[in-house]
């Protein structure tokens, strides 16, 4: 009983030991952590920031680019450049034709797309037939999306329910490719024109629609508040500052459009008859006739360009203010 | 004149809060108890975010007051109108409209009393109309009808505010022709062809250079001095605050209160110099020590 008594009492002073001898090592530990610290601490300070922050300058030169003026050069110059480009593309295609003489039946060559624009083009009036029906065709479906594409969008910025109503159509209907509901508009509208109206309208105005609208949304607000104090009402808030502020992003939208109505141009016209530049081009790649459809690619992409050219000159034009 | 008509507008208990999603609420305008009088040239100072702009905001009808009215010559104020002009820091010009026509534009849809006319069946002739009594019997008192400017008219005060600016020889031009300082004459002139009795300024020279800034502070004193309107101008500037003012108003931030209302007793007309008088100093280090110290305040709070 003693014994045992005695031993706690020893190893109760053996556990107190034991605990000072630790806390001797602990603070001697935390001691020498601090001297290390104390020691980065100076470091830290003797290092001067200022010299190290020095940024190197190369003392052969200033700045990283070169700053020039833009001088009339540059335009004709980037013209140049292009049109050098486009004479090396065909120079290039040329000489392969050349080489390679089989080759002219997958890839044609210049001389046979040329012969077979002479041969329709102008020789006959097949061409320009054929071009005037896919033209109109153009235009109207075009002219039609141009104006249902400005009133929907406006009515969308406009009337939050109708936005909620036809989001979701246009935003599906936007992503199917044409040619995937060709069938449908063959069977419920036949093969006459309006179907081809149809198929470039709708190609048109869902991307003329989207653009156009966010173009509204991008209204100025200082604008409408300032008209506001002035005294306007909401139709006049419309037609004064709503209208002009978005007139620029219905421009883009029309030049977005023209080339959206040309790309459909094929699947429109396949869904049914003999005319237009579209069914040609179709007929021509049906029969293996390389030179044909080629000379109509590059007679569509020239009526591409030049139609986009004209509206940006209209652009110019009418938003001079920008 | 009446003492009750003097005051032009009235801030009846007005409090703005703002509740922001997932974000706590903020309270921008705390009990605001206000009364302008009628050709006061009010001036407000205060730290950023002590709801200044709201306040002009809910004066110009942009915004409403979550408790609270606001009234201009005791009318409430419902929303905005061409009785109270309001001229933004960001100029709010038209960029497809040229200088004369978007100082046209402000002058569209405001009217005026004229006198009503009507052709008499039996001569052909227009005869002026009266006003009827009760009875239906013709009064002499001519009767008058709200009607809109003519053209010519508005080309006349379009003409006549574009000089007051000095900007006839850029009538023509489009806004991004011009220099910040040209872009906000334009906007004054836009505002004065109002003709409101109240002119509204959120800050109109906070974007400009100090040169052409204490150009406009002179061109306004003097259009000021030549038409007076009730003008409540807000500023971050005190030199600007004390020259502009007859009266300053110092808010404080979160919540925004006024906290002073200092009628500024000096003699017109001003101009630069005016800012050399000793009691022009003093004003402007009392403004300035107070608006410091709320910054001070706001800084040791964060």
């Amino acid at each position: 009983m003693k014994d045992k008594k005695s031993n706690a009492f020893l190893d109760f002073f053996k556990n107190i030991e034991k605990k000072r001898d630790d806390f001797k090592l602990k603070r001697a530990e935390a001691k020498k952590v601090k001297q290390q610290n104390s020691a980065f601490e100076k470091e830290v300070q003797s290092i001067d920031v200022y010299e190290l922050t020095r940024p190197y300058n190369d003392p052969n030169k200033t700045g990283n680019i070169k700053v020039r003026d833009f001088t009339p050069w540059d335009r004709w110059k980037n013209l140049l450049v292009g049109l050098v480009a486009v004479i090396a593309f065909f120079v290039l295609w040329w000489l392969i034709t050349v080489i390679d003489p089989t080759l002219t039946s997958m890839i044609s060559s210049p001389q046979l797309v040329w012969d077979s624009f002479y041969r329709y083009g102008i020789e006959s009036n097949f061409l320009w037939i054929h071009l005037g029906w896919s033209l109109s065709r153009i235009l109207i479906g075009y002219a039609i999306a141009t104006v249902t594409s400005i009133i929907v969008a406006f009515l969308m910025a406009w009337y939050k329910p109708f936005r909620a109503i036809i989001d979701p159509f246009i935003q599906f209907l936007r992503c199917i490719p044409p040619l995937a509901y060709i069938t449908i508009v063959i069977v419920v509208l036949g093969t006459d024109e309006q179907s081809k109206y149809f198929v470039i309208w709708m190609a048109c105005f869902l991307s003329m629609t989207v653009t156009i609208y966010q173009g509204i949304r991008n209204v100025d607000m200082t604008l409408i508040k300032a008209s506001y104090t002035f005294g306007a009402k909401d139709k006049d808030l419309f037609i004064d500052v709503m209208m002009p502020s978005s007139f620029p992003f219905i421009l883009t939208a029309m030049r977005l459009g023209v080339g959206i109505a040309l790309t459909t141009l094929i699947a429109a016209e396949l869904t049914g008859g003999s005319l237009g530049f579209g069914a040609f081009v179709n007929n021509q790649m049906g029969t293996l006739n390389v030179n044909n459809a080629l000379m109509g690619v590059f007679v569509i992409g020239i009526v591409g360009i030049v139609m986009d050219k004209i509206l940006l000159l209209v652009e110019k034009r009418l938003t001079r203010w920008k | 004149m009446e003492n009750n008509n003097d005051v032009i507008i009235k801030i009846d208990h007005v409090r703005k809060v703002y509740t922001p999603e997932n974000r706590p609420e903020v309270v921008a305008l705390k009990d605001v108890e206000l009364e302008i009088k009628r050709n006061e040239f009010i001036c407000v100072v205060g730290p950023s975010g002590c709801g200044k702009t709201t306040l002009l905001n809910i004066i110009a009808g942009l915004e409403k007051p979550t408790s609270g009215k606001a009234y201009i010559e005791g009318r409430e104020i419902v929303g905005p109108g061409p009785d109270r002009g309001v001229i933004f820091q960001q100029y709010a010009l038209f960029p497809w409209l040229t200088v004369k026509k978007n100082v046209l534009y402000g002058t569209k849809f405001i009217r005026h009393l004229a006198p009503v006319y009507k052709k008499n069946k039996e001569t052909g002739k227009m005869e002026q109309v009266f006003e009827k009594d009760e009875n239906g019997n013709v009064t002499d008192k001519p009767l008058m009808k709200p009607v809109r400017y003519s053209k010519a008219e508005r080309e006349a005060i379009a003409r006549k505010y574009i000089k007051m600016v000095r900007l006839d020889a850029f009538e023509n031009s489009y806004p991004k022709e011009l220099s910040g300082g040209m872009k906000q004459r334009v906007a004054i002139a836009r505002g004065y062809a109002l003709n409101s009795d109240v002119l509204l300024l959120d800050e109109p020279f906070g974007a400009l250079d100090a040169q052409t800034r204490s150009q406009l502070q002179e061109d306004l004193l003097k259009t000021w001095e030549k038409e007076r309107k009730t003008c409540f101008f807000i500023t971050h500037d005190t030199d600007e605050a004390v020259l502009l003012a007859t009266k300053v108003i110092i808010m404080s931030a979160r919540p925004g209160v006024v906290k002073e209302i200092i009628p500024i007793d000096l003699p017109f007309p001003r101009s630069q110099a005016t800012k050399l008088d000793p009691k022009f100093i003093e004003y402007r280090n009392h403004i300035w020590d107070v608006v410091y110290k709320m910054y001070l305040a706001q800084d040791q709070i964060k």
